[in-house]
């Protein structure tokens, strides 16, 4: 019957809702009852005092009719588990009685969910972010993705105005074209990052701006005057907060433009852009993949959901590509959520990636929660008395396991505020780091969502079940004698976990050592090339004019390139200009190659290489020198098809053999910045420089020449005897070279790179730490099975030694089992540590060490029992019989 | 005084059940009333009835409330709810079924035996 159904949940929900008051209310019931009987008793003759004792002897123990009325409330079976301030209490005096397990505990959680937390922040981040604007889950992109490519096809400009006119299911619909352009303001020439912005991104945003206005449809007019809209940041660091900025004239690349507003801060749609002015389609109309790469977003309408807006710009995309088969048969939109990465490709590669990582993560948190849990338990087992005495005292098994749970939960949760804690300074730290000198995309900001703490929450309390409830049921399985006896064992588990963490620290320590010895590699790279003497820039130029065939453009960055270069070298204290893609402080992109069969290169030896493209003068400017065969000449930029190698590349591919005029092709490798399936010839060899690196097998070389046309990037040094101080005039240079030149991070070589060193530092202090964690856990819980089982087995082992056992022998019956753990551990670990490669002698040695500590911690954690279990004599085991 | 005799086992809900139908009554005024409508005949024993109390009330049969006592105190009265006078009804109809058939059964004679 559903009424009577529900009457019972409203009594036990008012009654555990009620807790004490429920007590409060019965015994005031009952108080009446007894004094009501002793009234009728003395109406009966019975003189006040005896009547009041007849009562309530009649009434009996209210305790008990208490328990009784709970009982049939069915309250009986949540007292079990109701939990007291009082638990709480007990837990705090737990943990300072056993500071050790506790820091050791608290640590282990606290480093495992810090990671875990950090890792779901990242993936909310940058895998499925959301715009914090009104409805920002409403806020969509759409992409073309080239199947033929397997790329996004970025000149979409002809489909987004098809889009733009016929799409009902998406509203605000706008396209973006970002750029990077010299701002002048007064005497200040600095690049910023901008975006010529369809109106309706203010729209479709929501946001207000504090000044001003944002930009409104009429701006998009070619007859209106130009107008731009400045971000907070920007207003700050280039405006110095000018209250009078609406109406200023500014000075952009090329062009002029009048500020209309000012747009609060952490405003940066699309991605980082500080100044926004009007895309402007009003001139010829595009053709199909005209124009430049755009990005293109709008608004998901009122009750619209993301696949129906999907099939309304797939149906007009058919219809796009029935009128233009020739440049739209490969082409599919995608419509994703604003800041979605497309699943497809490398972004589906990157989530299998990251989703691995998660597995990692919580696998970690997951044995040091079972770790910790195994050093509960040993804990537990040493209380056994006093859980014997509870039981016997009426405590039921669900009220100790409660009791046991809290303590645990106490643990977790301390743990879990510091995890956080830690995990916010982490991730500020952190993005800090990769963003370097760009800016973050501006939904990415430095703290843990409310999503992120749940996470973490529901993780702690997981951790605490692990922590907490399995000992607590092994321990409080037994009956009460053998609580008393002592009868516990560990389990499979624990043995699982030890050899798990044995595993991961034999595995972890080389990665930990090579994040070090890496580091040296950064700071000997600038020394060897003599960094402190150069300057470095990339160099951007805005191309403006999107109607410009592409071999216009790359003309015409090319002769202000070589401008530039002339100008520079005319300067007094110049001493060297030049360009490579990739300079001596960047990590180099790696080829596969092939050599020709005609060369005789041994065929087993090395067919890897890195590759990077240099222009004019680079060897030079770095103080090197062909040391064979010849330098590039001055029609080798022009036609290509020559290789410069590195002596490295000669030793390790050619097995010593002279390389000048055999032929090598690239099978594999980053397209654009080298063309693979052509031949290049070999034409000279310099000395190694550089990028020197420790393993040398990876230091084979080739440079490829090229002209400053846009290809491939161009990253400008400049030697000059102060950097620091030539940084403003070579700013100067380049704005009167031309107003579409933009030179991006501008600075002294020997500082470059720094950034790389430090996210080389921050893993490797990860690394390290987690590494460390797993080693102190793994001896912790190496050391307690050790301390529990020579307790457990003091009377044997007493016994023995009177027998005459020999020392030895009982050492090796009590050891053999953390041995065999270590061992086994040791040999997983190698087994892992092997596979990710070991390629050098040193990698090799390192993981020996690794090993060696591993051993050298595993050994100190039993000497402590150890001794302890020599010293046992016959009396002792006597006396244990308690 | 009368010899009382203790409740046959499970009847003592019918019991409560058929006290509190007469109208609203505390804890010791449903004792008073099972001893008052037995003619003195039955007595319950105190420590049982309280827990009655609660189970017939986390079934539904009877609701509580509070309200103040002949003496001037707050006391819990318990009611008969719709669910507990069909009940009610109910076990009163099986009760007398029962009853009849355990005295048809208890005056047999040896003729009728066959």
């Amino acid at each position: 019957m559903i009424g009577r159904q529900l009457a019972r949940i409203r009594s036990v929900w008012s009654g555990a809702r009620a807790g004490e008051g429920l007590d409060a209310e019965l015994d005031e019931e009952f108080r009446l009852h007894i004094e009501l009987r002793a009234r009728d008793l003395e109406r009966q003759g019975l003189a006040p005092e005896a009547a009041m004792r007849q009562a309530r002897r009649e009434f009996g123990n209210p305790v008990n009719t208490r328990e009784d009325v709970r009982a049939s409330r069915g309250l009986h079976r949540l007292d079990a588990f109701r939990f007291y301030w009082l638990d709480i209490k007990l837990g705090l005096r737990m943990l300072a009685r056993y500071p050790a397990l506790t820091l050791v505990g608290t640590l282990a959680i606290a480093v495992g969910v810090a990671l875990s937390a950090l890792y779901f922040e990242s993936y909310q981040m940058f895998v499925d972010p959301r715009m914090p604007f009104p409805e920002g889950e409403r806020v969509v992109s759409i992409r073309l993705w080239d199947k033929a490519a397997a790329s996004t096809a970025g000149n979409a400009l002809y489909d987004f105005t098809m889009w733009r006119d016929q799409l009902r299911t998406i509203e605000h619909l706008g396209a973006a074209v970002p750029f990077e352009r010299t701002l002048r303001v007064d005497e200040s020439i600095d690049p910023v990052r901008g975006a010529e912005i369809s109106a309706s991104a203010f729209r479709l945003a929501g946001v207000k701006p504090v000044l001003g206005r944002t930009l409104i449809e009429r701006d998009e007019l070619l007859s209106e005057p130009p107008a731009a809209v400045v971000s907070h940041s920007l207003w700050q660091s280039r405006f110095d907060v000018d209250p009078q900025i609406v109406g200023r004239s500014i000075e952009l690349g090329a062009t002029h433009a009048t500020v209309v507003g000012v747009m609060p801060e952490g405003f940066g749609f699309p991605v980082s852009q500080r100044i926004w002015i009007p895309l402007r389609l009003g001139g010829a109309p595009v053709p199909p993949r005209g124009g430049p790469n755009v990005q293109i977003f709008g608004r998901l309408a009122e009750g619209v959901t993301l696949p129906k807006a999907e099939a309304e710009v797939a149906a007009i995309s058919r219809r796009i590509a029935a009128d233009h088969p020739d440049t739209h048969k490969d082409l599919i939109p995608r419509v994703t959520g604003y800041g979605k990465p497309l699943a497809a490709g490398e972004s589906l590669m990157m989530l299998r990636a990251l989703s691995i990582v998660n597995g990692i993560f919580v696998a970690l948190l997951a044995i040091l929660c079972a770790n910790v849990g195994a050093l509960v338990f040993a804990r537990a087992a040493t209380r056994g008395r006093e859980i014997a005495l509870r039981t016997s005292l009426g405590a039921s098994r669900g009220r100790i396991v409660t009791q046991l749970f809290v303590e645990a939960f106490v643990l977790t949760v301390i743990a879990a505020a510091i995890g956080l804690a830690l995990a916010r300074l982490a991730l500020g730290y952190g993005l800090g780091l990769i963003a370097g000198n760009e800016a973050m995309p501006f939904w990415v900001v430095a703290k843990l969502s409310l999503e992120t703490i749940v996470y973490a929450g529901v993780l702690t309390l997981i951790g605490a079940s692990i922590v907490g409830i399995l000992p607590a049921l092994r321990v409080t399985r037994g009956s009460l004698r053998d609580a008393t006896a002592g009868n516990l064992r560990f389990g499979r588990l624990w043995t699982g976990v030890i050899v798990a963490q044995v595993a991961l620290t034999v595995a972890l320590l080389p990665i930990a050592a090579d994040g070090v010895l890496q580091s040296n590699r950064f700071s000997n790279r600038a020394e060897a090339i003599g960094a402190e003497h150069f300057l470095i820039a990339q160099f951007v130029m805005d191309q403006q004019d999107y109607g410009l065939e592409p071999a216009a453009v790359a003309a015409r960055m090319r002769a202000a390139y070589e401008e530039l270069e002339r100008r520079l070298a005319a300067r007094p204290g110049v001493q060297a200009v030049t360009f490579a893609d990739q300079l001596p402080v960047h990590d180099q992109a790696k080829y596969s190659i092939e050599v020709d069969k005609t060369s005789g290169a041994p065929t087993d030896a090395l067919r890897q290489s890195t590759g990077v493209n240099v222009g004019q003068g680079f060897f030079e400017a770095f103080g090197t020198s062909v040391v064979a065969g010849r330098a590039f000449a001055a029609g080798d930029y022009e036609r290509g098809g020559v290789l410069v190698v590195n002596e490295s590349f000669a030793r390790l591919v050619f097995g010593g053999r002279s390389p000048i005029g055999h032929r090598i092709r690239v099978i594999e490798g980053n397209a654009t910045e080298l063309p693979s399936k052509e031949w290049y010839e070999i034409v000279g060899i310099v000395r190694d420089f550089g990028w020197t690196l420790d393993v040398p097998r990876e230091q084979a070389a080739m440079y490829y020449p090229r002209l400053a046309t846009g290809v491939t990037r161009v990253n400008l040094a400049i030697r000059v005897q102060d950097p620091e101080a030539f940084a403003p005039r070579l700013r100067a240079i380049a704005a009167e070279v031309s107003p579409l030149v933009t030179l991006r991070d501008v600075q002294p070589l020997a500082g470059a790179g720094g950034s790389e060193a430090r996210i080389n530092w921050a893993l490797t202090s990860v690394v390290w730490l987690v590494g460390g964690i797993v080693l102190l856990l793994a001896a912790t819980g190496i050391h307690a099975l050790m301390a529990f089982t020579v307790s457990r087995r003091t009377r044997e082992i007493g016994i023995r030694a009177a027998l005459g056992a020999r020392p030895r022998r009982v050492m090796t019956k009590v050891f053999s089992r953390a041995m065999l753990q270590i061992g086994l551990g040791v040999l997983v670990g190698s087994v892992i540590a092997a596979s990710w490669g070991l390629n050098s002698a040193r990698e090799v040695a390192v993981l020996l060490a690794a090993i060696g500590v591993m051993l050298t911690a595993g050994l100190l954690a039993c000497a402590v029992p150890l001794r302890r279990a020599l010293r046992i004599q016959p009396i002792d085991a006597l006396r244990e019989e308690g | 005084m009368q010899a009382e005799s203790a409740i046959l086992p499970g009847t003592l809900d019918m019991l409560i059940l058929k006290a509190v139908s007469l109208g609203k009554l505390h804890g010791y005024g449903v004792l008073l009333r099972i001893e008052q409508i037995s003619g003195e005949k039955l007595q319950v024993q105190q420590g049982t009835l309280y827990p009655a109390l609660a189970r017939l009330e986390h079934d539904g049969l009877i609701e509580s409330e509070w309200g103040i006592s002949e003496n001037n105190r707050r006391a819990k009265y318990y009611r008969l709810t719709r669910a507990g006078r069909a009940r009610l009804e109910a076990e009163t109809a099986s009760w007398k079924r029962a009853v009849s058939a355990i005295s048809a059964a208890l005056s047999a004679t040896a003729r009728e035996r066959r």
